[in-house]
């Protein structure tokens, strides 16, 4: 039986600020399908992870490596900057916290969406478009809201736009920090629906940033604890969060409050 | 407590000729587990001690004990929920023997998706996520089509009784009871040559009760390896061919087999 290959590789992450160590020695594997959650407490050195993973931070030592469609494997960090960025405007995808910053705020929100597939080389305004609306519909945004521009949307669907812009030119990696953060609980279920639903119908490989242990719960297929720039725990999301091994691993999950 | 031995009827030799010379489809030894709580200064709890038996295809078996025994913790560490402390847990399934005691994650995941179901204690309930898709999930998460996978759990909740209105409705305001048949068609969803069951007639009334026994029958009869806690002893009577007897480790040394097999 053929193995498939791991999409993403990362070996012996390492990103110093001066003398404090952000981030120390991590290594991970992400295979196609697969959703890893990183949780810790802010500080933790989750987002200098997921920075340095996603090629948006240099490391200080280690290197990562993507695996493309074809096999073919790229060190993120040594390709150029133009390189990199196609990459990230097609192939890979980067869900941001706060939409803002994954969104042009000022143009329509079916350009958001029809800017990422130009990008990935379509050319054709009324395919962009009927793309654009189908997209729309995948993530629950009304079809005549095509034409605003997401500064008159809400925090849910701005955040639901981000997530189709992304998915649209067909990722194979997207990269997501604190996806439902700054959400009013009702918003944030809706949309932890819609990513589980998409993930698993676009098999896509997820690394997904959380502070929110049951956000991880449910998303993550394997969790990796980060504390002090460490990672101090790893292993299937449930088998970490039910049987917890390491002290502050024990912490975080105790401090969790029961609905 | 140990009066068991033998009270069960036994479908067991059926399971025995249909497989005369395979391998046990489970095989646990030796399985030592203990917590150590470091937010309650470390203190360290045995809660496995020396546990081994085996579960042969189409076979049923029980694990009995008084509460505070490992009878969840024992099946939560043949589900890799709980890491065991030393011993072994091996898993023949689709050709690959597998011990989940010290397999990788992906490992114990693809195990899941190809060879395990397990029907949990309580259900986990999604927000927003219907009855029907909830139950289903196994299935798709399997890479069965969608159609055939609704198709399969609107049988099952149909079977279990779960009234058709109720199918589109996320199952957060269900009863206790029609939550937990949500649950069992969730385990029973998907023909898995190794089957789990933590308590899954826990909430249920005798009609239930019976198609459960009904399910789990089935489940041995095509060959599944069933390992469960019951409730009720009319339900472990009734599906189980024997019985792993649990005792709190400490107090009577290992835990043993009785009956048949």
């Amino acid at each position: 039986m053929n193995e498939p290959l791991p999409v993403l590789e990362a070996e012996s992450l390492t990103r110093r600020y001066g003398e404090r160590l952000g981030c120390r020695d991590v290594s991970l594997k992400l295979w196609p399908g697969e959703v890893l959650g990183i949780v810790g407490e802010s500080g933790s050195g989750k987002s200098t992870l997921l920075n340095m993973l996603s090629g948006r931070m240099e490391p200080s030592e280690g290197r990562v490596i993507y695996r493309n469609a074809c096999g073919t494997e790229l060190d993120l960090h040594a390709l150029s900057e133009g390189e990199r960025r196609r990459l990230l405007r097609t192939e890979l995808g980067y869900v941001h916290q706060n939409p803002r910053d994954g969104l042009r705020m000022q143009v329509s929100a079916g350009a958001n969406i029809g800017e990422r597939l130009m990008a990935a080389g379509g050319r054709n305004y009324g395919k962009l478009r009927a793309t654009a609306l189908e997209w729309l519909e995948k993530v629950e945004i009304a079809a005549p809201r095509i034409d605003d521009i997401p500064a008159r949307y809400s925090g849910g669907m701005q955040q639901r736009l981000q997530i189709a812009r992304n998915l649209v030119t067909g990722p194979r990696l997207v990269f997501m920090d604190e996806p439902t953060g700054g959400l009013d609980v009702s918003v944030q279920a809706r949309l932890l629906d819609l990513l589980r639903r998409l993930v698993r119908d676009m098999g896509l490989a997820v690394v997904l940033v959380t502070h929110d242990l049951a956000v991880a719960r449910l998303l993550s297929h394997r969790l990796m604890v980060m504390y002090h720039g460490e990672v101090v725990e790893q292993g299937l999301a449930d088998q970490v969060l039910d049987d917890p091994h390491h002290p502050y691993t024990q912490l975080l999950v105790s401090s969790i409050l029961q609905g | 407590m140990n009066t068991t031995n033998n009270a069960l009827p036994s479908p067991a030799s059926d399971a025995e000729k249909a497989h005369p010379a395979e391998l046990p489809v489970i095989e646990v030894s030796g399985l030592c587990k203990e917590f150590i709580l470091h937010q309650q200064g470390g203190t360290r709890i045995e809660a496995l001690r020396d546990v081994s038996f085996h579960v042969n295809a189409g076979e049923c078996v029980a694990l009995y004990g008084p509460s505070g025994s490992g009878k969840s913790t024992m099946l939560k560490a043949l589900y890799g929920n709980y890491l065991p402390t030393s011993g072994s847990i091996l898993v023949r399934c689709s050709g690959r023997e597998t011990d989940i005691a010290h397999a990788s994650p992906r490992e114990v995941s693809r195990l899941r998706r190809e060879c395990i179901s397990y029907v949990s204690q309580f259900l986990r309930v999604i927000p927003r996520v219907s009855t029907l898709d909830l139950v289903a999930e196994p299935l798709l998460a399997a890479g069965c089509k969608e159609e055939e996978a609704l198709r399969r759990a609107r049988n099952l909740l149909q079977r279990l009784n779960l009234p058709e209105r109720l199918w589109n409705l996320a199952p957060a305001t269900f009863s206790g009871g029609e939550q937990q048949r949500v649950n069992i068609a969730r385990g029973f969803c998907r023909p898995t040559p190794v089957l789990l069951l933590d308590e899954p007639t826990a909430s249920l009334d005798a009609m239930n009760r019976k198609i459960v026994v009904e399910l789990i029958r089935e489940a041995c009869a095509r060959g599944c390896a069933v390992v469960g806690i019951f409730h009720d002893d009319d339900t472990r009577t009734a599906v189980a061919h024997r019985s792993v007897i649990m005792h709190r480790p400490g107090e009577q040394g290992a835990s043993s087999l009785h009956g048949k097999g």
